[in-house]
């Protein structure tokens, strides 16, 4: 430290520079050096897939074409949109009344309901998965209760189609939406829905016109980040899909490992990844008209 | 007057504790009514109460007779300034103020002429279109009551509304809302912790004391009179004298402070047993050079320190008697100097004997 300064406190204007230059040299360093790690060990392969898309097995937009055009593909995409929507609109509606009652309990309820939401965390995908297995199959303990209550006569189909990969998703998505919407959540004045309320307005209207429009970037930024994930999920839809429900990043996978044809592949990851940037950028514009208008 | 606002006999019970404690009071329509009292007293929560934030856990609140103990806050039409302000971040100041009268269903028109016209009042029609965040302290202060107001509340409650702002803007709100109360004539209930505000606002004032209304009464009273040591610690500066009463006839009272004897005007105290003090105002109190100008009252003293507040001096004197005694003189007389020795003096209407010691009395006095 001292070394750095002691020129420049003698005044002589080249000392400084210098000085400056060398601590510019080892701030330089330590930026360059994670860039030049993260960028050989992430950016290469991405560009990389990227570059295939476009050349193999012929250079071109074929593979692009193709994707336009295969109704197998389609209706992948259309599964995936469809899977991604329903566990996103669940998730924030699951998601946004957890987060609620986190923001209104007491001290202690609340450490102990954030102490549950992370411990979510621990747990490996695929245990939950496996674990959902057996909630759900038509043996499972769901079906049993139920049939032993008399409420149906034959199981029902829990597993191996859309609702038991929507379950699945919903379930480890959870703290992605609770976790900003308390965050969110925590920022509201307490005395606004108190005010509204001796201004005339009963609870609910109250909610709805205080409480909710201020909750919105959280539910925004909850949203998009759920939806990102969703977008890419594998584990999830594969085991409790039973392969009956294939979304794009088991098709993709499908396509290097079975079919072989990795042009297909790579020009559908190029897409995903398109999609997951355009929705990062469209967050962290929410993200920020969020704050801004805490800060205005 | 008919009676606005009756409580009768409230509790407030947080597990084993009473947070308001047989609070009864009425509320006369039109009135300034300040809640005064120190940090945890219950001042909030009794207004809380009103507004029906709080639910009693015994007794009643009544609203020109009519029971409204159990009613939910937005069926009671009151306006309330919360401390914070409590404006809604993600409206203008006309969305906030139009927001009871969106409610209650107005009429576009009739909405728009009573917003531009509380505008008005408050002066800020220039700021109707700003956030809340874009305006000062005192300009949000100013919504928030045109909020409160706009829908012509029976009541309005406001709970230290000023207690944010700096001195001088809380000198000129001061004005502006006393000003606003006497042109709506609306019933203010008015929590503060600030005594000169109580004092210079109030139609009368009501002392709180852990969850108990002390004293009750116009500022003048409560000022002259205080019923209690507590009371007289609280509204303004008090010298107390600890004293015994030693005799009485038809027209003064005499008490006795060690050996030293002073009289008081016997209508004015009340007749009292045992340890007693005497409260003594500063501004009551009289410094003179030598002991025949001083009236019959008297103690002689050493002037200890002197302060200077611009509108008068404040004298600690040393006496032998009763300990030290804070003087305030005026700006006429010649200025008191550190080291001077007087003669404290007052007349035998001034002091008010009360039951008891000030806690600490025993440090104080020794
Ligand atoms: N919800 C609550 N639960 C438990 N105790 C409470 C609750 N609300 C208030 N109290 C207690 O009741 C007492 C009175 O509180 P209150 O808020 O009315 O005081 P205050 O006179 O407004 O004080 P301040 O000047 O600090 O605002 C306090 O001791 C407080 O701790
Ligand atoms: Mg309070």
């Amino acid at each position: 430290m001292t070394d750095v300064f002691a020129p420049s406190a003698r005044g002589g204007s080249l000392f400084g520079a210098s000085a400056s230059f060398r601590k510019n040299t080892a701030y330089w360093v330590m930026v360059l050096v994670p860039a030049v790690f993260l960028a050989t060990l992430y950016l290469t392969p991405v560009i990389s897939v990227m570059v295939r898309s476009f050349v193999e097995p012929t250079v071109g937009l074929d593979n692009y074409a193709t994707i336009v055009d295969s109704a197998a593909i389609r209706s992948v995409l259309g599964k995936t949109a469809y899977i991604c929507f329903m566990t996103t609109a669940l998730t924030l509606a699951l998601g946004y009344v957890t987060a609620y009652a986190m923001t209104h309990a007491g001290q202690r309820e609340k450490y102990v309901m954030f102490f549950l939401v992370i411990l979510s965390f621990w747990i490996s995908v695929l245990i939950r998965t496996f674990a959902w297995i057996a909630v759900l199959q038509p043996q499972g303990i769901l079906n049993d209760i139920l049939i032993g209550l008399g409420l149906i006569e034959r199981p029902l189909r829990l597993v191996r189609n859309d609702i038991g990969v929507i379950v699945g998703m919903v379930h480890y998505m959870l703290p992605f939406a609770i976790l900003p919407l308390f965050a969110n959540m925590q920022t509201i004045d307490r005395t606004l829905v108190p005010a509204a309320r001796a201004l005339g307005a009963s609870a609910r209207w109250a909610f709805f016109t205080v409480f909710l429009p201020l909750s919105l970037p959280g539910l925004a930024g909850a949203g998009i980040l759920v939806l990102i994930f969703s977008s890419g999920f594998y584990i999830t839809p594969a085991i409790l899909g039973g392969g009956k429900v294939v979304m794009v990043a088991e098709y993709i996978s499908l396509q290097m490992s079975e079919t072989l044809k990795w042009g297909l592949a790579t020009s559908l990851a190029t897409c995903l990844t398109v999609v997951v940037l355009a929705l990062t950028v469209a967050m962290s514009r929410f993200m920020e008209v969020g704050s801004a208008g805490k800060r205005v | 007057m008919k009676e606005s606002l009756a409580f009768d006999s409230v509790r407030k019970a947080y597990g084993g504790f009473f947070a308001l404690d047989d609070v009864s009071i009425d509320i006369k329509a039109g009135e300034f009514m300040t809640l005064l009292g120190p940090s945890g007293s219950g001042k909030t929560t009794m207004l809380m109460s009103i507004a029906g934030f709080v639910e009693p856990t015994s007794g009643s609140i009544r609203l020109d007779g009519k029971e409204i103990t159990h009613l939910p806050p937005e069926k009671r039409n009151f306006g309330v300034v919360f401390q914070g302000y409590a404006l809604f971040p993600h409206l203008t100041v006309r969305e906030n103020v139009f927001y009871p009268l969106r409610v209650r269903g107005v009429p576009k028109a009739e909405a728009d002429a009573k917003i531009r016209s509380m505008l008005e009042i408050v002066q800020l029609d220039h700021l109707a279109e700003r956030y809340p965040k874009q305006l000062s302290g005192g300009q949000q202060q100013r919504v928030a009551l045109a909020r409160a107001m706009v829908f012509s509340p029976e009541l309005l409650l406001l709970d230290e509304p000023l207690s944010a702002l700096d001195r001088a803007l809380r000198k000129d709100l001061q004005r502006e809302l006393k000003d606003l109360h006497e042109r709506l004539g609306t019933t203010f209930i008015y929590v503060t912790h600030d005594q000169e505000e109580a004092l210079s606002m109030s139609d009368r004032i009501a002392i709180l004391r852990d969850g108990r209304i002390e004293q009750l009464g116009r500022p003048e009273e409560l000022y002259e009179k205080p019923a209690s040591i507590f009371a007289a610690n609280f509204l303004g500066k008090s010298n107390f004298l600890p004293a015994r009463q030693v005799g009485c006839d038809d027209r003064f009272v005499t008490y006795a402070v060690g050996d030293h004897r002073f009289r008081l005007d016997r209508d004015g105290v009340r007749s009292l047993d045992g340890d007693i003090s005497i409260v003594l105002r500063p501004e009551r109190l009289t410094l003179h050079s030598s002991e025949e100008a001083a009236p019959d009252n008297r103690m002689a003293g050493r002037i200890k320190g002197v302060s200077y507040f611009g509108q008068l001096y404040e004298a600690i004197v040393e006496t032998e008697v009763a300990g030290d005694l804070l003087v305030s003189a005026g700006l006429d007389g010649p200025a008191p100097r550190a080291g001077e020795t007087v003669w404290v003096g007052w007349k035998t209407n001034v002091g008010v004997a009360l039951p008891g010691r000030p806690e600490g009395a025993d440090e104080a006095y020794d």
